[in-house]
């Protein structure tokens, strides 16, 4: 349907008052980002196996949670056991693994103890997919919970029918269909081409695996490097919004896997 | 909604946490201090823990908002004294 020029910028006059931010609980990003993530945002977190993807992704996950967003992470990839265990060590500067096998001292595990507390008051704001691989189901889910911000770890392990060029396409677009119906934002991690491992992240144009229609959809497209164990470059490839081309430094603690703003 | 509702909500959910720890530590004093020793702990610990979250939560949410009249005022006064109670701070 036709609109004039007007009409959309009553449109937008009367969306301001509804404009609400997602805080990713990273000052800096958040600073660039003018506030966070929007609703209705799909954006892209690009890495290679073992560039802190998933850490990063359960960061942000924990840091909506604790600003009262409603949150959903679904893990493609890693356990929910996994997921939760990397909070925890985040939290309580405990190796992950550690708090798994219960190889705790007694000063780490008042550490774990505050920590679960801390997971526990946030227990109504989130929850947790480990066995959902299924677009659809995803789709039902979210449709379902209404939640207010999504993460997908990782959009390869979706399954859906033909080559993966088609099916990362018509995920993306999915998603982004699903973020604007919803109302939601969504995070949604990706591998990256092997091409785009020459250029690393300063690369021109986003490489995401399988497809460069992932990057044309998302509104928001961020890939992340870990040179060192602990430290991860944050690139802003995209941002439909403004900022682009903006790199973000961040410290890893080595015990629990805590992501910090440098 | 508001970022402030937002943080009444978690408000709410710290404060039911805090009431679940307090009870369950209860049962268990009742039931015999010596033989639930660690687990009277681990929940003393996790009582403090969810103590200090509710603090922080009410700061910030004081922080964001002015009284906007009599009543107002009357609740958040009541939040403060109840958090003094509580954590003697």
């Amino acid at each position: 349907m036709k609109k004039t020029i007007n009409q959309v910028i009553k449109t937008i006059e009367k969306a301001k008052s509804e404009l609400e931010f997602i805080p990713t609980g990273f000052r800096n990003l958040d600073t660039i980002l003018d506030g966070g993530f929007l609703r209705k945002e799909l954006i892209v977190l690009g890495g290679f196996t073992g560039s802190g993807k998933s850490f990063f992704c359960g960061q942000i996950f924990l840091n909506v949670m604790r600003k009262g967003f409603r949150c959903l992470y679904f893990s493609l990839e890693i356990s929910n056991e996994t997921v939760v265990s990397r909070l925890l060590g985040g939290l309580a500067d405990i190796n992950p693994t550690r708090i798994r096998a219960g190889w705790l001292t007694e000063d780490e595990q008042k550490r774990k103890i505050e920590a679960k507390t801390e997971l526990a008051s946030l227990n109504g704001f989130g929850g947790l997919y480990d066995e959902m691989y299924k677009l659809d189901d995803i789709e039902r889910e979210i449709k379902k919970e209404a939640p207010d911000f999504v993460v997908i770890d990782f959009i390869q392990n979706i399954f859906a029918d033909g080559d993966e060029y088609a099916k990362l396409s018509a995920i993306s677009l999915k998603l982004q269909e699903l973020a604007k119906s919803q109302n939601c934002a969504i995070l949604v991690a990706s591998q990256l081409s092997n091409s785009f491992a020459k250029e690393g992240v300063e690369a021109k144009n986003i490489q995401y695996k399988g497809s460069g229609n992932i990057a044309m959809v998302a509104d928001m497209g961020f890939i992340i490097d870990r040179a060192e164990n602990s430290k991860i470059t944050l690139g802003l490839q995209k941002n439909r919004r403004g900022v682009s081309r903006t790199q973000f430094e961040f410290g890893v603690k080595e015990k629990g896997g805590l992501i910090y703003e440098l | 909604m508001s970022y402030s509702g937002r943080l009444v909500e978690r408000i709410a959910q710290v404060t039911l946490l805090y009431s679940r720890i307090v009870d369950m530590k209860t049962d268990l004093v009742i039931d015999g201090y010596e033989k639930n020793k660690s687990d009277i702990f681990e929940l003393e610990v996790a009582r403090r823990k969810a103590g200090e979250l509710w603090c922080e939560l009410c700061i910030e949410w004081f922080a964001l908002k002015t009284p906007q009249n009599r009543q107002e005022q009357i609740v958040m006064k009541s939040i403060a004294d109840e958090a003094r109670e509580i954590f003697g701070s």
